[in-house]
């Protein structure tokens, strides 16, 4: 296999807040165009600081993280988010918001005043919303639902298609299937991998459940306390290797979340049916 | 669950403290209950500096003289002087027929020609006296439809004062918001102006625009519009700061400004409130329209006050009464807007 081009470089990267230093410490690795790579850890170990720092969203205190040959900082960050997708632990769709206007809140970064003030998207853009959200399995009659009336597995659908909107290069996924349950998890990465493939996009997923990182990543960065502990390909994560990032592998179950926030839902049931869909 | 935790108790829970000494406290605590007497006494205090309690004894003597117990009270007498004089509300209009300006035999529609005694001022007596017979023209619905079109100007005073205000809350309430605020300075500003605006009474605020604009609905307009921005100023700021973060974390991660993230993420969020506030504040400024009249400020107040002033309490009960229905009218007709739009 010929090597390809890093997308993403951290050299030396080390990250902490106030009253809790060294959440990363000197960490360095590089990500290759159209890898799936997973971080794994136990919760503290600072994946959600990691994926954070590529979108200036966490603070840097030391090394460089570099994407796509441009270092992260104040003056490139615009660029830098426009080109990098985010699917977060919680969804993070606007509840009142349309699935449609979810997807193309995805867009805002290029629309000028008035059109973002308007909500009023270029007709193929919003063509591309739909295909979109097609290919990751919703269908037009769910187009102007509101986001909040949707099952927590089809709200991740939606959170997917819009970090795509914008043909990113990467996309950073935070812990996306923490609240949700192992089948729906399983739909969910695999469209994740599916869209990731289709676009030539790396992507930077955490995740702590051990199963699906052997199911679903090209390869695993382990961290524990700050500090990479494993660097290798899926298959090559051994138990002993588990076993020395949790502790014992049979706590590496999936840790309890706070159930998805959600408005009142009208539609409960029927989310609780439609979910495996 | 694996065998070891089922048979075995972690040693933390070994080493916890047994239950059934576990402190509890007391449902209803000492500290509560002096609150409330305290409170008790401070209103019994305020009551008697303010001879509360002899509107008590009023009250109970008028209620004993309406059940028959007593001959005569105060309250009793000025409950019927007031309703011997106010009712029936008064709906027609009545002119003399010399001065109206209109012909005997094509008056208007409804209207017909009646006879009264002509009131005359005796300076001797110092009271009315009754003079020779005048014609009059009777418009038996005149004075309803005049009511009716000073109620719909107060409504219209109202509800332009209510636009005034969002205009001016609008840019107040972004400015009021940490997070969103393009300076600290700002934000303290934004702020003083929202507590000021509400501190100024609607009523003082129309006698200056009164002075300032002269007589008419305008001055209404603009003591309303202003009074009111602080409270929508406060009540927008106060939700945007308390606008679920994620949405906007996720919005600004892909790359857009602070407009797209109020956009997307802010307004959605707190529309419905938002409309709720708005549609308190108009249904507030129509009945504080009312009242405004009487400093000059447009609409039915000024036509209630100067009844008020002629002692002629049938016209003003015909007042109140649109004022009511006009507020009940409100209220059903905001009530299915709101379960529309929310």
């Amino acid at each position: 296999m010929s090597r390809t081009r890093d997308i993403l470089i951290f050299d030396r990267v080390s990250s902490g807040y106030p009253g809790t230093p060294g959440v990363l410490k000197e960490v360095s690795f590089t990500v290759p165009e159209g890898q799936f790579c997973v971080v794994l850890g136990p919760s503290g170990a600072g994946k959600s600081t990691m994926l954070r720092l590529v979108v200036g969203m966490a603070p840097q205190i030391g090394g460089r993280v570099v994407f796509d040959d441009q270092a992260v900082g104040p003056r490139s960050m615009r660029k830098i988010r426009s080109r990098v997708g985010f699917v977060h632990q919680r969804f993070d769709l606007v509840p009142r918001l349309s699935v449609v206007d979810n997807v193309l809140s995805g867009a805002a970064v290029r629309q000028g005043l008035w059109r973002t003030l308007l909500k009023w998207h270029p007709r193929d853009l919003r063509r591309k919303a739909c295909r979109l959200l097609a290919s990751v399995g919703l269908e037009e009659s769910q187009l102007y639902r509101r986001a909040s009336s949707l099952s927590g597995g089809q709200q991740q659908r939606v959170a997917i298609a819009r970090a795509f909107i914008l043909d990113p290069s990467l996309v950073l996924a935070d812990e996306p299937v923490a609240s949700l349950d192992p089948e729906t998890s399983r739909g969910v990465l695999s469209l994740l991998r599916a869209r990731a493939a289709a676009g030539n996009c790396a992507v930077l997923c955490s995740l702590h459940q051990v199963e699906l990182v052997r199911e679903f990543a090209d390869r695993v960065i382990a961290v524990r306390g700050g500090n990479i502990v494993f660097d290798g390909s899926a298959s090559s994560l051994d138990d002993d290797a588990v076993r020395s990032l949790y502790g014992s592998v049979t706590l590496a179950e999936p840790k309890q979340d706070r159930p998805a926030r959600r408005e009142s839902n009208p539609h409960a049931a029927e989310a609780l049916t439609g979910a495996a869909t | 669950m694996t065998r070891a935790e089922t048979t075995q108790m972690p040693a933390d829970l070994q080493r916890a403290k047994d239950p059934e000494l576990w402190k509890l406290r007391r449902p209803l605590g000492v500290s509560t209950v002096a609150f409330v007497l305290i409170a008790l006494a401070l209103l019994t205090f305020s009551g008697q500096r303010l001879d509360l309690h002899e509107g008590v004894v009023s009250a109970g003597e008028g209620v004993a003289d309406a059940v028959g117990l007593r001959e005569t009270s105060e309250f009793g007498r000025g409950f019927r002087a007031f309703f011997d004089r106010s009712l029936p509300p008064v709906i027609s209009d009545r002119e003399e027929l010399a001065l109206s300006g209109h012909d005997r035999e094509s008056l208007p529609t409804l209207a017909r020609i009646e006879s009264e005694p002509r009131r005359r001022y005796d300076p001797a007596s110092g009271t009315l006296v009754e003079g020779e017979s005048i014609e009059v023209v009777v418009y038996p619905l005149g004075y309803l439809g005049l009511v009716f079109q000073k109620m719909l100007e107060t409504i219209e005073i109202g509800i332009w004062g209510t636009l005034v205000a969002v205009v001016l809350a609008l840019p107040l309430a972004l400015f009021a918001t940490r997070g969103f605020s393009p300076h600290p300075a700002l934000y303290h500003l934004a702020r003083s102006l929202c507590s000021l605006s509400r501190s100024m009474p609607d009523i003082i605020l129309a006698m200056l625009f009164v002075l300032l604009l002269g007589f008419g609905p305008m001055a209404g307009v603009m003591a309303l519009g202003i009074h009111t921005a602080g409270f929508l100023g406060k009540f927008f700021a106060d939700d945007i700061e308390n606008a679920d973060k994620g949405p906007q974390d996720a919005i600004a991660a892909t790359g857009a400004g602070r407009i797209a993230v109020l956009r997307y993420a802010v307004l959605p969020q707190i529309l419905p409130q938002a409309v709720a506030y708005v549609q308190y504040i108009l249904e507030r400024n129509v009945r504080a329209a009312t009242v405004l009249g009487i400093v000059g400020a447009g609409g039915i107040g000024v036509e209630l006050k100067g009844k008020w002033d002629q002692s002629m309490y049938g016209h003003v009960t015909t007042i109140l009464l649109a004022i009511f229905v006009t507020v009940v009218v409100l209220e059903a007709f905001a009530q299915r807007l709101r379960r529309r739009l929310v």
